[in-house]
C-alpha cells in the first residue's frame, strides 16, 4: 500500500477533483434548471457526482460515499430516462448538489458531515418511485462475494442451454452411480470446464487450475473425451474439462473466489466429500439426476441470470463537442518555468542596455525581444483557465441570500469561458463575493419595493467576464436602486473623508464607498461577515494590478466592474529589511539564513568580507554597499542577519540583511514599464499596506563589484 | 519481469491511487485518462492487462472494450473492468462487451493484486 | 519643438518650481496627488528620487527641478506629484506647487530663449498666462510660464552621464 503522505498527496488531488465536479454539476444542474435537458447535460452532472462517489470509498469518506451514492442513484434515473426531470427533481437536485458540497467541505476538514437527512430522503424516494429499488451502497472492502460477476456455481441444466452441449460432457449432477473413488479427508470435488466465451474474453483456465492448485488443490483428472479430431478443431473452443480436489480445510468462498471471471457459462462445479460418504465421479454420460445418496453437496446458487435478456444500457450519445486534448501539469514546474522567463525577459533588456547605439539598431535585437515577449505571453498563457471556477460558487451564494433576505434574485452569468491566469482566480474569490453580496444586501429592493417601483419582483444580477484590449473585464450588475449619492456623500462627510464643501462628481461619491473607513458595521450583515469592506476589495483588484470602476444609475442599478491585467507574473519571494526598506529575494536561490557569530564574519580587505560557515569561506556581500544606500551607522555583522543564497555565476554567496520578514507570493512588477531595468534589481512589487518592495537580482548583485551609486550633477547652467 | 498493466480512468486520484497501490505490489503501471486515450495507449504499450473505468468521457469503459476486443492481436489481453457500479446488466454488458473480470469499487489493494494474478499469467 | 501645430485651444496645467512658473499640456496629466516619499532606487541619477505605488502600477517619481538642472527642490505642505503619461509610460514629477489650468491658444507660443537650460529640447515654448500670479493676486501682466516638452522628459531615454 503506498505510504499515508504518498495518500495525503493524492487525496489532496481528489478534493481538487471533487471543487471542479462540484462546480460542473452546479453548471449542468443550472442548465437543466433553465429548460436544457439534454442528454449531454444530464451526463455531465451524472459524471461528476460519480467521481465524486468513487474517490470518496476509495478514500473512506462514508458520509460522502453515502449520500453521493444516493444522489447518483437519481442521476442515473434521470440519465437513463426512468425519472422525467420536472422543476421539482431539478430542484431537488439544486439542493442535493449543495448538500454534496457541504459534504466533500467536512470530508476535506474532518468537520462532521451535514444533515441531509430530508434531502437524502426526499432522493430516495424519488428513485424508489421510478419503479427500481434503491440500490444499497456498496459493501465495505471486507466482504469479497458479491461484488465480481462470473462466479457461480450454475448448476447448468441443459434446458437452459439454447442448444444441448454438443459435446456430450455432462456438466450437471453428480452422480453416484459409479462408485470409484475413495478419499481420504474431507475435500471439496471441483469440475471445472471454461467456455468459449469465457477463453474469449481473455480467462485463461491454467490461471485457475494453477490457483487453485496454489491452495493445495490436485488435478486428479483432465478428460480429452471431447476434443475432435484435429481437423476439426476450433482453437477458441473449450473442449477439456478438468477434476480437481481441493483440501477441505480451505473455505467455500475462497475456492469460488477462483471462479470469478469465469463466464457463467462455463462449468464450474463444486461438492463436497466427506470421507463417510465417499462415492463421487463424475462421469462422462449425461446425467441428469440430481442428487444421490451420500453425496453432500452445498446448495449450488444461481447467482447469475444468463440467458436473461440483458438490458442494454441505452447507448450514450455521442457528446457533441468535439474531445478537447488536455493535459495536467504540477503548478510548481509551470511557476518555475514562468520564472525563468521572467530572468530571460529581464536580461534581455540589460543586454540591449550594454550595446552601443549602433548595434541596437541592427535588427537582431527587436527580433530577440519580440520572441522573448512572445514566449512570456505563452508560457503566462498555459496559467490561464476559464474563470467559470470563480463564478461556480456565485449560484449557491445566491440562494442562501435569497433565503436569508427574502429577495428574489435571478442569476445571469456570460463570459464563463473567459480564460484568465488561475492566481487571479483564487484571487478573485473575496471581492467577488462581497460584490455579489453587496449587490443583494444594497442594490437589489424587496419584491415589494421592485413592485411598488415598477419592476419584476425578481431582481437580475448579471455576472459576466470579457477579454478586452489586454485586460480582462469582470462585472456584477444589478437592477436594483442605484447608489444613495447623498447619503454616502453625509457617510463620508461624517467620517471625515471628505470636506463638507468638497466638489465631488457623481463618480467621485461612487468611489468613495471603497475609502477606507467608510465600511461601518452598518453595511456588513449577519450574511456579508467577515468584516471585509469595499476598502478591502479595492486593494486586493489594485495588487493584482487592476482597478475597480463604479457606474450607477439611481433608481436603475449599479455595475461594478473589475479591470484587471490579463497576465500576472508571481514570485515566491522572501521579504528582507535593509533600513527602512524592504527587498524581496527569490526564494527559490535561499538556502539558509545565519546570525553569524562574532569573529564568524572576517574583513579578508576592506572591501571584501567573507563568512565561515561548516568549514568553507562564502563571500559576503551588504546589501547596504551594493545599492550605495547611505544608513547611519555600519550595522556590526553580529546585529545583522547573512542569508546564504545559491547563485548561478558566484556559488553560494551571504549577503547581509538587517531581518528576515516574512515568505510571500508577490506580484512582479516590471521596473521597465514605466522606467528602465535597472541592474540589481529584478523587478518592483507592492506589498499588502501599499508600499513598495524592490526585488532583488541576485546574479547581478553577487558579481557586480561593489561600486558608488552614479551620482549626476545634473546639468546644471 | 514485471508485469505491465494500463490503468484507464478519468479521475486523476483514482489514477494515482492505482498507481501506487499496484506498483507498491510490484506492477508496472501506465495510465490513460477515457478510452480514446486507453485505445491509443493499448496499441502503443501492449499490457498484459487493461483496467478500465465505465463511466469516462469521449469513450466509456464498454466502448474501450469492444474497440480493443476488436482487434485480434488483443483477443488474449485480459481485461478488468473497475467500477463503482455492479448492476448484473452493467457486468454483463461488460461481459458482453469483451471483459475478463469486473472489480467494485472501493477495492482492496490486496483483493486487486489477487484477482489480477488471477488474470494474468 | 513642440511638434502640435494646431492652433486650437489648449489646456495648460501651470505649476511652479521656486520662483519659475512652468506648464505642461493637460492631456499628459493623469494625476495630482500629493507628496509622498517615495521607495529609493539604487543605481539612478539623483533627479529619480524612487518609485511610488499609483494603485498598484509601479511609477518613478521624479525630481523636476534637479531634472532640468537646478537646486532640487525641497518637499514642503503644499508640494505635488504630477503624474503624467509620455509615451506610454507613467511618471511622477514633484513640483512645488500648483498653481492653475489655463486655457491657452496656440498661436500664443512664443519660442523659447537658448538661455538657462543647457539641455535642448525639453522647453517647448514661452506663454503669457493671464490670470493669478504666484502671490494670489490677479494681475494684468500674468505670468510668463515655459511650457515643457514632455517627450524631452522621457526618463526611458538614457541620458550620458558621467560616472
Amino acid at each position: 500500500m503506498p505510504v499515508s503522505s504518498e495518500l495525503d498527496e493524492i487525496q489532496a488531488i481528489f478534493f481538487e477533483e471533487c471543487t471542479e465536479g462540484l462546480a460542473t454539476a452546479e453548471e449542468g444542474l443550472s442548465e437543466m434548471a433553465a429548460g436544457d435537458t439534454s442528454l449531454d447535460t444530464i451526463n455531465k452532472v451524472f459524471r461528476a457526482v460519480h467521481s465524486i462517489k468513487g474517490g470518496s470509498g476509495a478514500f473512506g469518506h462514508q458520509a460522502l460515499l453515502a449520500f453521493s451514492h444516493s444522489f447518483e442513484n437519481v442521476l442515473d434515473g434521470v440519465r437513463s430516462g426512468k425519472i422525467d426531470p420536472v422543476p421539482t427533481v431539478v430542484k431537488l437536485l439544486l439542493s442535493a448538489s449543495d448538500i454534496l458540497s457541504d459534504h466533500v467541505r467536512a470530508a476535506q476538514e474532518g468537520s462532521p458531515p451535514p444533515s441531509d437527512a430530508s434531502v437524502l430522503e426526499q432522493l430516495d424516494t424519488v428513485f424508489a418511485n421510478q419503479g427500481a429499488e434503491p440500490e444499497a451502497p456498496c459493501p465495505a472492502p471486507a466482504s469479497d462475494e458479491a461484488d465480481e460477476f462470473g462466479f457461480t456455481p450454475v448448476a447448468v441444466q441443459p434446458d437452459m442451454l439454447d442448444e444441448p452441449d454438443p459435446f456430450g460432457f455432462a456438466p450437471v449432477t453428480v452422480s453416484l452411480d459409479d462408485v470409484v473413488l475413495e478419499r481420504p479427508a474431507a475435500e471439496w470435488a471441483v469440475i471445472f470446464k471454461p467456455s468459449r466465451a469465457a477463453m474469449a474474453n481473455g480467462s485463461e483456465p491454467l490461471l485457475v487450475v494453477r490457483e487453485l492448485e496454489r491452495l493445495g488443490g490436485k488435478v486428479h483428472e483432465a478428460k480429452y473425451e471431447a476434443l475432435p479430431p484435429l481437423r476439426e478443431l476450433d482453437a477458441a473452443e473449450g473442449y477439456i474439462s478438468w477434476l480437481l480436489f481441493v483440501p477441505g480445510e480451505i473455505a467455500e468462498a475462497e475456492l469460488r473466489e477462483c471462479f470469478d471471471f469465469v463466464a457463467p457459462d462455463s462449468v464450474v462445479e463444486i461438492s463436497r466429500n466427506e470421507p463417510a460418504a465417499v462415492s463421487y465421479v463424475c462421469s462422462d454420460k449425461p446425467q441428469v439426476d440430481s442428487g444421490e445418496e451420500g453425496v453432500e453437496r452445498p446448495a449450488l446458487k444461481l447467482v447469475d441470470q444468463s440467458g436473461s435478456t440483458v438490458a442494454a444500457a441505452p447507448k450514450q450519445e455521442r457528446s457533441s463537442e468535439a474531445p478537447s486534448l488536455t493535459i495536467r501539469v504540477d503548478l510548481t514546474k509551470l511557476d518555475q518555468l514562468l520564472n525563468l522567463v521572467g530572468e530571460l525577459v529581464i536580461r534581455n533588456s540589460i543586454l540591449a542596455d550594454r550595446l552601443s547605439p549602433a548595434d541596437k539598431e541592427r535588427v537582431e535585437l527587436p527580433q530577440l525581444s519580440r520572441l522573448t515577449r512572445q514566449i512570456q505571453d505563452s508560457v503566462m498563457s498555459l496559467r490561464a483557465q476559464p474563470i467559470r471556477q470563480a463564478f461556480s460558487r456565485v449560484p449557491r451564494m445566491l440562494r442562501d441570500l435569497s433565503a436569508a433576505t427574502g429577495k428574489q434574485v435571478m442569476l445571469e452569468v456570460s463570459g464563463e469561458a473567459t480564460e484568465v491566469d488561475k492566481t487571479l482566480i483564487e484571487k478573485i474569490g473575496d471581492p467577488l463575493t462581497h460584490l455579489i453580496r453587496n449587490a443583494v444586501d444594497h442594490g437589489l429592493e424587496t419584491p415589494e419595493e421592485r413592485k411598488a417601483a415598477g419592476k419584476a419582483p425578481e431582481g437580475v444580477i448579471r455576472l459576466s467576464a470579457e477579454q478586452k484590449g489586454g485586460r480582462i473585464l469582470v462585472r456584477v450588475a444589478d437592477d436594483g436602486k442605484g447608489i444613495d449619492r447623498e447619503r454616502v456623500r453625509a457617510k463620508a462627510v461624517e467620517k471625515g473623508i471628505v470636506a463638507a464643501d468638497a466638489v465631488l462628481s457623481n463618480e467621485d461619491i461612487d468611489q468613495l464607498i471603497c475609502a477606507p473607513g467608510f465600511s461601518t458595521a452598518e453595511t456588513i450583515s449577519n450574511i456579508s461577515g467577515r468584516g471585509v469592506g469595499m476598502d478591502v476589495v479595492r486593494s486586493n483588484i489594485e495588487a493584482l494590478g487592476g482597478r475597480v470602476e463604479i457606474t450607477s444609475v439611481p433608481g436603475e442599478g449599479t455595475t461594478f466592474t473589475l479591470v484587471l491585467p490579463l497576465t500576472l507574473a508571481i514570485l515566491d519571494g522572501m521579504i528582507v529589511r535593509l533600513g527602512d526598506q524592504r527587498f524581496v529575494l527569490p526564494l527559490a536561490s535561499v538556502i539558509e539564513s545565519v546570525r553569524p557569530e562574532p569573529g564568524q564574519v572576517h574583513s579578508m580587505t576592506p572591501d571584501n568580507e567573507v563568512i565561515e560557515l561548516r568549514g568553507s569561506y562564502l563571500p559576503v556581500r551588504r546589501l547596504t554597499d551594493v545599492f550605495g544606500i547611505r544608513t547611519k551607522h555600519s550595522r556590526a555583522p553580529e546585529e545583522s542577519l547573512v542569508v546564504v543564497v545559491e547563485s548561478e555565476t558566484a556559488g553560494m554567496v551571504g549577503l547581509m540583511v538587517d531581518t528576515i520578514d516574512d515568505r510571500r507570493e508577490v506580484v512582479i512588477k516590471s521596473l521597465d514599464e514605466n522606467l528602465y531595468p535597472i541592474r540589481g534589481l529584478g523587478g518592483a512589487t507592492v506589498l499588502g499596506d501599499g508600499s513598495i518592495a524592490l526585488i532583488l537580482d541576485l546574479e547581478a548583485l553577487v558579481t557586480a563589484p561593489v561600486s558608488q551609486p552614479l551620482n549626476l550633477k545634473g546639468l546644471a547652467a | 519481469m514485471s508485469k505491465r498493466i494500463l490503468t484507464v480512468d478519468d479521475s486523476p486520484s483514482m489514477r494515482m491511487l492505482l498507481k501506487a497501490s499496484l506498483t507498491a505490489q510490484g506492477f508496472n503501471i501506465e495510465a490513460a485518462v477515457d478510452g480514446v486515450d486507453g485505445l491509443e495507449r493499448m496499441e502503443e504499450l501492449k499490457p498484459d492487462l487493461l483496467i478500465t473505468d465505465i463511466n469516462m468521457p469521449n469513450m466509456d469503459g464498454f466502448e474501450l472494450i469492444e474497440a480493443v476486443r476488436a482487434r485480434s492481436h488483443f483477443r488474449g489481453t485480459p481485461i478488468l473492468v473497475l467500477s463503482t457500479e455492479f448492476g448484473e446488466d452493467k457486468k454483463a454488458r461488460a461481459r458482453e462487451a469483451g471483459a475478463t473480470g469486473w472489480i467494485t469499487k472501493p477495492f482492496d489493494a490486496d483483493k486487486l493484486g489477487a484477482a489480477i494474478r488471477r488474470v494474468c499469467p | 519643438m513642440n511638434n502640435q501645430t494646431s492652433t486650437s485651444e489648449r489646456k495648460i496645467v501651470t505649476f511652479s518650481l521656486g520662483a519659475r512658473s512652468f506648464g505642461i499640456d493637460m492631456s499628459s496629466l493623469v494625476e495630482i496627488r500629493e507628496w509622498e516619499e517615495p521607495t529609493p532606487l539604487p543605481r539612478v541619477p539623483t533627479y529619480i528620487k524612487g518609485v511610488a505605488n499609483l494603485r498598484g502600477t509601479v511609477i518613478p517619481i521624479i525630481g523636476l527641478a534637479e531634472r532640468l538642472g537646478w537646486e532640487a527642490s525641497v518637499p514642503h505642505s503644499r508640494s505635488c506629484i504630477l503624474v503624467v503619461m509620455i509615451a506610454d509610460k507613467q511618471a511622477g514629477f514633484l513640483v512645488d506647487e500648483v498653481s492653475d489650468i489655463v486655457l491657452i491658444n496656440s498661436s500664443q507660443i512664443q519660442p523659447a530663449p537658448e538661455i538657462e537650460i543647457a539641455e535642448p529640447g525639453v522647453i517647448a515654448g514661452l506663454v503669457q498666462v493671464n490670470g493669478r500670479a504666484a502671490d494670489g493676486q490677479t494681475g494684468e501682466g500674468g505670468t510668463m510660464v515655459s511650457l515643457l516638452d514632455l517627450d524631452a522628459l522621457n526618463v526611458g531615454r538614457q541620458l550620458d552621464v558621467a560616472a
